[in-house]
């Protein structure tokens, strides 16, 4: 699924919620966990925690930390609306790291890390679940993947 | 806690300057003495190079600094605290002029910008929202007289928080789970 072209770090939070263990092991194979700690000595991470959940903040400290030693071939999936905003607002180096899942799946597509056919069938199947995310997203997303 | 190396009148000039650019940091006053209180505490979390000015306990009302409620009150010129809230006088509003101009680090604009971001987010919070947040991240509620109230109507708060888009979705679940 994810054929070595991405490596996926999962930070503990999100990997409790996402209740990873269902997964098959040829694809928990390819996520590294990763730990995050002393996030304390940068105002806008430590300003940010009441206000999101912790997965969310787990993965902006590791987006953060990655920037810190320099390294900027990375992508951080967040989808939430307000926690975009806010990254915007506080951590603007970050804001062209972010990706949503939906961006994220368009641009595996476009990259042809997966099948471009598949990718708008699940795009669409997401589109129509609980998940939170504006029909407009998803237009573009598929619109964008089928341009390519 | 950090050990300072300052004198006890060093150190007082600190608070007063760090409290003057808090409430500097919007055109309102802070609410209540509950919110002052809480947006100072958020501020130190953030800077922790100042924990040592702030001695922040437990208390009734969450995280409480003695020495900040007696820079408010020992300081009539330049803060006052009425039925308004807590804000700056004209010549507490020259003294934080005066402070921004005399600081041009990095770290000031680091500053500004955590003190900005806190009155822009939390003025908007009441007494009880501010309390049940702050409890429900960092704990401090070993004196509280009105924690268990709070937990008992997470879902009321909680919902509030959400749609004053103070919370993402995810803290909203966190929250209601308690």
């Amino acid at each position: 699924m994810l054929s070595g072209a991405f490596t996926v770090l999962i930070v503990p939070a999100v990997e409790m919620e996402s209740r990873l263990e269902r997964l098959p092991v040829s694809v928990k194979d390819q996520i590294k966990r990763t730990k995050i700690s002393g996030t304390k000595d940068d105002p806008s991470i430590e300003l940010l925690r009441p206000i999101l959940g912790k997965g969310e903040h787990e993965v902006i400290s590791c987006g953060n930390e990655h920037l810190k030693r320099a390294n900027t071939r990375f992508l951080l999936i967040l989808d939430d609306g307000l926690a975009r905003r806010l990254v915007r607002r506080i951590l603007p180096l970050l804001s062209n790291h972010m990706k949503g899942t939906i961006g994220f799946l368009g641009l595996c597509a476009i990259r042809k890390v997966l099948d471009k056919d598949e990718t708008i069938q699940l795009i669409t199947v997401i589109g129509r679940s609980n998940f939170r995310v504006d029909q407009s997203t998803i237009t573009a997303a598929i619109a964008g993947i089928q341009s390519r | 806690m950090k050990q300072s190396k300052l004198s006890f009148e060093e150190e007082e000039i600190f608070r007063k300057k760090l409290i003057a650019l808090l409430l500097s940091g919007a055109d309102k006053p802070i609410a209540s003495k509950v919110n002052f209180q809480k947006e100072l505490f958020l501020l130190i979390r953030a800077m922790p190079n100042f924990e040592s000015l702030f001695d922040f306990m437990p208390h009734r009302l969450g995280p409480y600094s003695n020495s900040a409620e007696h820079v408010i009150e020992n300081n009539p010129d330049l803060f006052v605290a009425d039925r308004k809230g807590i804000y700056l006088s004209n010549e507490g509003k020259q003294f934080s002029s005066s402070v921004s101009k005399e600081m041009r680090s990095e770290n000031f604009e680091r500053l500004i910008q955590s003190i900005q971001f806190i009155r822009s987010i939390y003025d908007n919070l009441t007494d009880d929202e501010f309390m049940f947040l702050v409890y429900m991240t960092y704990g401090y509620t070993e004196k509280s007289d009105r924690f268990e109230d709070l937990l008992k109507r997470k879902k009321q708060l909680a919902e509030s928080l959400l749609r004053k888009k103070i919370i993402t979705h995810q803290r909203y679940e966190e929250l209601l789970k308690g």
